[in-house]
């Protein structure tokens, strides 16, 4: 019972801080890359 | 005293926490690299794609990979061209309305028009007609400009469509081709990057919806019109320098869609504006070079603004139509030429 709450908290944990690192790593590389959406100025 | 465990677990780091954070992280962006392909981004809506209704760039790749994907036996119309092109229609719905009306069967039209288009772009939309096209393609003129710049465009693509044409451009201007890994999210990482919060947004709410027209019922400003004078003198200066491989370019363009029928077309300009810029010599001389192109290439050059009677009232600025009824108009002359030349390919089908 021990080893199976501690096996869903690490689980969780590790659930939740991977999206967060996968948000935080498409972040980054959006602002490395300096890539934008292309904004027409009309010529 | 499990769920204090289970606390402790959930609260403190550890190495196992580790490596189910690295493992989650690293499966999430394995799954976005499955997922979002071509396939992906065709059977979804564009407005799932779009980071927000001006966002052009991503309705034309939605419809690109729609065209590329799609079935290539229809009878369809693909429209290629810049925002003076995309201004001077109504819809591609209506086009393909009127046009299955007089033809007599289902007409797609694919819309791969877009603001800022230059020659190297119309290279690349041209690449998504499938091979064994069946339909019409019409290609608008865009703005001569130093074939150097293609350089941005190289360092940022603004398209998700992987390109042989561009490639092929961008090795002429002494670039070599980007790596591509197979991996499309990753080929195009600074067209989906920008993007992403906006496409993750969409899919849990609701799709974004396109702004068909910009330009409707406004007209310039002073501030406006004086960047619009000094852009159209730059392009004047431009022109003799650069037209000789502007127009070898869109040869190039028109050569690599062998086998489908091309239209090359003048969209809207308005002569108010532009004729005291650019003066009447360098207009005819224009349009001389246009004609002499598509002379020369064996395909049919449209200008279509006497039959669409289009009035300097019309326009925004120099080449943008800013009402409905002068698109109506623009748009009826447009799908007469085009049922014309779609009957034609429809008989030489059938023959």
């Amino acid at each position: 019972m021990t080893r199976l709450a501690r096996a869903t908290g690490i689980l969780l944990q590790g659930l939740v801080m991977g999206t967060l690192l996968f948000i935080a790593i498409l972040r980054l590389l959006a602002t490395l890359s300096g890539a934008s959406v292309f904004r027409y100025q009309g010529f | 005293m499990s769920s204090d465990t289970f606390r402790a677990a959930v609260s403190r780091p550890s190495l196992g926490a580790v490596v189910v954070t690295l493992a989650v992280a690293a499966a999430q962006l394995l799954f976005v690299g499955w997922l979002v392909t071509p396939e992906f981004v065709a059977a979804n809506p564009p407005g799932d794609l779009m980071a927000d209704p001006r966002d052009h760039d991503a309705l034309v790749t939605h419809a690109a990979q729609t065209l590329r994907l799609g079935d290539v036996g229809e009878l369809s119309v693909t429209l290629i061209g810049n925002s003076a092109f995309r201004e001077s229609f109504s819809s591609a719905e209506d086009i393909a309305k009127a046009l299955s009306k007089e033809i007599g069967r289902p007409v797609a039209v694919h819309d791969l028009t877009a603001g800022g288009v230059r020659v190297w772009d119309v290279g690349t939309l041209s690449d998504s007609v499938p091979v064994g096209y069946r339909g019409v393609v019409v290609m608008s003129t865009s703005a001569v400009a130093d074939p150097a710049l293609i350089r941005e465009r190289h360092e940022l693509p603004r398209f998700a469509i992987a390109s042989d044409a561009f490639d092929d451009e961008s090795r002429r201007a002494g670039l070599p081709p980007r790596p591509r890994t197979g991996i499309y999210v990753a080929d195009f990482s600074g067209f989906f990057l920008p993007r992403a919060s906006s496409m993750l947004r969409a899919r849990l709410t609701a799709p974004v919806e396109p702004l068909r027209h910009m330009y409707l019922g406004r007209t310039m400003g002073a501030e406006y019109r004086k960047v619009m004078k000094t852009m159209l003198l730059a392009r004047a200066h431009d022109y003799p320098k650069f037209r000789a491989e502007h127009y070898a370019a869109v040869g190039r363009n028109v050569d690599r869609l062998e086998g489908s029928k091309v239209v090359l077309i003048q969209p809207p300009l308005n002569r108010s504006v532009v004729e005291p810029v650019y003066g009447a010599t360098l207009l005819e001389q224009m349009a001389r070079d246009r004609e002499e192109l598509a002379r020369e290439m064996g395909i049919e050059f449209w200008s279509l603004d006497d039959e669409a009677a289009l009035a300097d009232t019309d326009f925004f600025d120099y080449c943008h139509l800013n009402n409905h009824d002068a698109m109506v108009r623009y748009t009826r002359v447009l799908v007469e030429g085009l049922a014309r030349v779609l009957n034609e390919v429809a008989e030489a089908h059938r023959g």
